[in-house]
């Protein structure tokens, strides 16, 4: 009798044992997205949306993450930062979700990085620009794989300073994106080249789209260079506003320049403008971006893919390759794996420093030129400049996090 | 329809001699408990959504007071909403204050801003003043939206408190249940009492009001002070509930959420704004899930309400309740 | 410099002037907040891009051609919004038709969303308007020239429609007082479905011009309309020459104010709508 008993205890604790190890097996991968599908960033967001898919069935079909198929469950935070923290909420509780992934507002991304602390769920922004959540409130498991704001400005000092260029006007939208990045461009720039002058700062406000006003105060000041920190319609409208007061004959222009606005403007951006961008699909050689492009294009009509797009597809493809070398999704394992590794991404190869899990990603800088290979120009002699420059040091980190922590 | 039948819900009737809208305890009573009750079972997920109902059920009745009984149109009220939040948030991060201070200051800091854009506003009537509260919340956002230095810019500011103040998910809702509950309370205290009916008046018909010795001015002010202060106390606990704030708080998608949902409740309700934030959370929320184009769907909803149920939702249950409730 | 800021604040003007003439026309006759201005103002501008390809691209005669079609198109759309939604809540609060005008934004938002989908699109100026006038080496664009000509003969247009035809006089009448039209035995619903219908073909003629001069997306109606309200506003709702005026103000007052207060130019524009309202509100009280 007690023989038997203990018996059935065994078997049926061996079997508990071996159908929840069959069942773990069988689990799949949760991945929880939260982005701006709709609202101010859903037209930044639909390729990024697109190419990530694009990523997962790739890694699915190459038998997925350490022995896992990966699952993404798609939430969208209507850009805004309450919404979005909770759909975080909801996916971290009810959906059990292993990682975060997503993001396109700095907004949301600060309002999900205190979630993904206090759950201790990893959080790997794949399309935010912002340096606060990694930098002045960054916490072991947020990451970030596209270049920030501290790391653009730097950039563009970079590339300003390898230019003829001794007087700027900076043309910065009214926003923290648009005043950081001027005021590192800034600082940068007077240790690279202190000759340079900055004549005028002009603060459009976001939203603006008739920039005519702005464009002739900015030539009143004869500079030999603008340098725009605008994006999407702000771009469009300077370079198509720019054109008729001869803006590119009287001076050059530096400015953010992304996919989308390539395609929405076609001939209308003329040649000669310097443009920098996060991720240009036609600037990257390399057989994987090729491949990807053309496996974007079939699915969707001949379109491309746009700078986030390419970020996307990158960190769908960072967080399998991190969650297989961790063996699983334990968030510490998954950091140490993350940092201990390169990968290989369309960008070339990525690699994250445990300082502030921020990827050194290149930001890229050229000339625009009409192009015979699609319909829209590129920009050609592109510079890359990579995160190894731009990363702020240490000492900025830390004076950064100890200013936040007051 | 009886007026004075003491219940929650209530006429468009004028106010009458003898008007004693008393307050159903038992109601009030059930309702907190049922509340509770569902706070402390449910799981974390469904209290946030009733902690956000909650919250958006203050915010939209205090909107209310202005909307369905001071004859005034506010299209900045998220202003006073999202204030109660960078109150509490800028009041510790920039003076030091300690929290429990930093709460206090919050919905203070709304109804300041209350009495100075009020004492604009009410310079003017109908349409004008819609517009002139929409040109305060504009410059409201702009600065919030700029000054990065101060307000954190679009990133905004978080860290200051900790997320629902540290408790369980259930603490906290009943926290939220026992502001909101007292704040309605003194909202209906404030419309049923002799302050209400003079407001109630003065939004009704002015010019008579005025002949009774009532300024249309003064009365509007203050019942735009007392709204703005009530929108700070929901504006500084969903400061608390998410452990953070954003220009969006400030923003006209918060006060076009306030409206939404004051006019699918039902205007000239008191309960509009409660039956409006539970509803229209609820389609938000589930709109939103399985359909890309929630805004298309929130919009029909709203033609529909304008169109065939003016009354909203409140005037839709009015009409069931007396149709199978007690005749008298 | 200032000269050239000014003159440019003045073509901003004009341009501000086209979109806030049919807000402020339907607003006198019909009392009603139409916060759905802008966005007939995007599906005009979306039109443009849509049906420009089609009728001789390239060519200026082509660009004006679809213009006035667009214009045509988004004030049928107009009609159609006024016949069966709003006529229905004419005599109901100032709120209700608030926010059915509100609620008309988020449905054609998303509509513009699903047909046009979410990326930025622009539209090509047709090379005869592309260049500039270079006076003195300031630089008047062509287009913008052209936009002060679109703007001064809308103004004669609308000037001479409500000054000299039937139509115009029955306008005017109503704009002043609603119910002696009624009495008259005029058919108010005509008087309403028109005026609506002229200021939709406004908003539509205005997005297609701004189609080729800045960038348009799903977001452009929430651009535009609070800015038009505040020139509407300033120009006291209704009256169509306080707009232009109000218009040039504001144009003015924004391409001055990034010269001297760059971060306080909307502030400007904002103090200056309340100083207005407040100043006529005192002088109401005591006439």
């Amino acid at each position: 009798m007690h023989r038997r008993k203990l018996l059935q205890i065994s078997t049926a604790l061996a079997l508990a044992v071996g159908l929840g190890g069959a069942a773990q097996a069988a689990d799949p991968v949760k991945i929880g997205y939260v982005g701006g599908i709709s609202g101010a960033c859903g037209g930044l967001t639909h390729s990024a949306v697109k190419a990530m898919k694009i990523a997962l069935e790739e890694i699915n079909a190459a038998g997925g993450a350490a022995g896992r198929q990966v699952e993404v469950i798609w939430r969208d935070s209507k850009t805004k930062p309450d919404e979005g923290a909770k759909q975080a909420r909801d996916l971290i509780l009810t959906e059990k979700v292993d990682l975060l992934t997503g993001v396109c507002s700095s907004s949301v991304f600060m309002a999900i990085n205190p979630i993904s602390q206090q759950y201790g769920v990893p959080l790997i922004s794949a399309v935010s620009g912002t340096h606060k959540a990694t930098v002045d409130f960054g916490h072991p498991f947020v990451f970030q794989t596209q270049p920030h704001t501290l790391m653009e400005g730097k950039a563009l000092a970079e590339y300003a300073a390898q230019q003829n260029w001794n007087n700027i006007v900076t043309m910065g939208l009214d926003y923290e994106w648009g005043r950081t990045t001027v005021k590192v461009f800034t600082e940068e720039l007077a240790k690279l080249k202190p000759e340079v002058k900055i004549s005028k700062q002009l603060w459009p406000r976001i939203g603006e789209t008739n920039l005519t006003s702005y464009i002739t105060a900015a030539l009143a000041e004869e500079p030999d260079a603008i340098m725009g920190v605008l994006f999407g319609s702000g771009t469009n409208s300077l370079i198509k506003q720019g054109k008729s007061y001869g803006l590119l004959e009287r001076t050059k222009l530096l400015t953010f320049l992304s996919t989308e606005s390539y395609m929405s403007l076609g001939k209308d951006i003329p040649d000669g403008v310097h443009g920098w961008a996060r991720g240009p699909f036609y600037a990257l050689g390399s057989d994987k971006a090729k491949a990807f492009v053309e496996k974007y294009r079939n699915a969707h009509d001949g379109e491309y893919p746009n700078d986030w797009g390419m970020l996307g597809y990158d960190a769908m493809y960072i967080i399998a390759q991190g969650i297989d070398a961790a063996g699983g999704t334990d968030p510490e394992k998954f950091r140490q794996a993350l940092g201990s590794m390169t990968f290989d991404t369309m960008r070339g190869p990525l690699k994250m420093r445990m300082l502030d899990n921020t990827f050194n990603a290149p930001s890229y800088l050229g000339v625009t030129k009409m192009s015979d290979a699609y319909p829209f120009p590129t920009m050609s002699d592109v510079a890359v400049i990579s995160g190894d420059v731009t990363l702020p040091s240490e000492e900025t980190v830390k004076a950064l996090r100890a200013a936040a922590a007051k | 329809m009886t007026p004075g039948d003491g219940t929650l819900r209530d006429s468009a009737s004028a106010p009458k001699r003898g008007d004693t809208y008393s307050i159903n305890w038992r109601l009030v009573l059930s309702v907190v408990v049922l509340q509770s009750i569902l706070l402390v079972v449910s799981p974390p997920l469904v209290v946030f959504a009733l902690i956000e109902v909650m919250i958006f059920a203050l915010y939209a009745s205090a909107l209310n007071l202005l909307l369905s009984f001071s004859g005034m149109v506010s299209f900045g009220h998220a202003v006073y909403f999202g204030l109660g939040a960078y109150g509490l948030a800028l009041s510790i991060t920039h003076f030091d204050f300690p929290i429990a201070l930093g709460i206090i200051a919050g919905p203070l800091v709304s109804a300041f801003f209350g009495l100075v854009y009020g004492i604009l506003c009410v310079q003017l009537t109908a349409i004008y003043a819609a517009m002139l509260t929409l040109a305060c919340a504009e410059v409201t956002f702009a600065v919030v939206f700029q000054w990065f230095d101060v307000t954190g810019g679009d990133s905004g500011i978080s860290g200051h408190v900790p997320t629902m103040l540290g408790l369980e998910p259930y603490q906290f809702g009943l926290v939220v249940l026992c502001v909101v509950t007292v704040a309605i309370l003194m909202l209906w205290r404030v419309v049923y009492s002799p302050l209400g009916l003079t407001i109630r008046a003065v939004g009704q018909n002015p010019a008579r009001a005025a002949a009774l010795g009532h300024g249309r001015k003064s009365v509007q002010l203050i019942a735009f002070v007392i709204s703005a202060f009530f929108s700070g106390v929901a504006g500084t606990l969903f400061g608390i509930f998410h452990g953070n704030v954003f220009p969006d708080y400030v923003g006209i998608l918060f006060t076009v959420d306030g409206l939404l949902m004051v006019v699918l409740g039902g205007l000239y309700s008191f309960g509009a704004g409660i039956y409006g934030a539970i509803v229209y959370k609820l389609l938000d929320n589930l709109a939103a899930h399985y359909f890309e184009y929630w805004q298309l769907v929130i919009g029909c909803i709203i033609v529909i309400v304008v169109l065939v149920s003016p009354s909203g939702i409140a005037g839709l249950v009015r009409r069931i309740v007396s149709r199978i409730g007690p005749r008298r | 410099m200032l000269f050239v800021q000014v003159l440019q604040g003045v073509m901003e003007g004009i341009f501000l002037f086209l979109i806030a003439s049919g807000l402020t026309l339907i607003f006198g006759v019909s009392r009603i907040v139409n916060f759905a201005h802008g966005s007939f103002y995007m599906v005009g501008a979306f039109l443009t891009y849509q049906i420009y390809p089609w009728i001789a691209e390239g060519t200026a005669l082509g660009f004006f051609a679809t213009i006035v079609i667009c214009g045509l198109l988004v004030a049928a759309l107009g009609l159609l919004f006024e016949i069966f939604l709003l006529r229905r809540v004419y005599h109901a609060e100032e709120l209700m038709q608030l926010v059915l005008t509100l609620a008309a934004v988020l449905i054609i938002r998303d509509a513009t969303k699903f047909i046009w989908g979410l990326d930025d699109v622009t539209v090509s100026l047709p090379d005869a308007l592309a260049g500039a006038a270079v006076v003195g080496g300031t630089y008047l664009p062509t287009y913008q020239l052209v936009m002060v000509g679109v703007g001064v003969v809308v103004l004669a247009a609308v000037w001479g429609f409500l000054k000299f035809t039937h139509a115009g006089i029955i306008l005017r009448a109503a704009t002043d007082d609603r119910g002696m039209v009624a009495l008259l035995g005029i058919n108010q619903a005509h008087v309403f479905s028109s005026v609506f219908a002229i200021g939709c073909f406004l908003a539509g003629i205005a997005g297609g011009f701004a189609a080729a001069f800045e960038s348009i997306n799903y977001l452009l109606d929430t651009r535009v309309i609070v800015l038009a309200f505040i020139v509407v506003v300033i120009g006291g709702l209704g009256n169509l020459y306080g707009a232009l005026y109000a218009s040039l103000a504001v144009g003015i007052l924004k391409a001055l104010g990034l010269l001297f207060a760059p971060r306080l130019s909307m502030v400007i524009i904002f103090l200056l709508m309340a100083v207005v309202l407040l100043i006529r509100s005192l002088r109401r009280t005591t006439e």
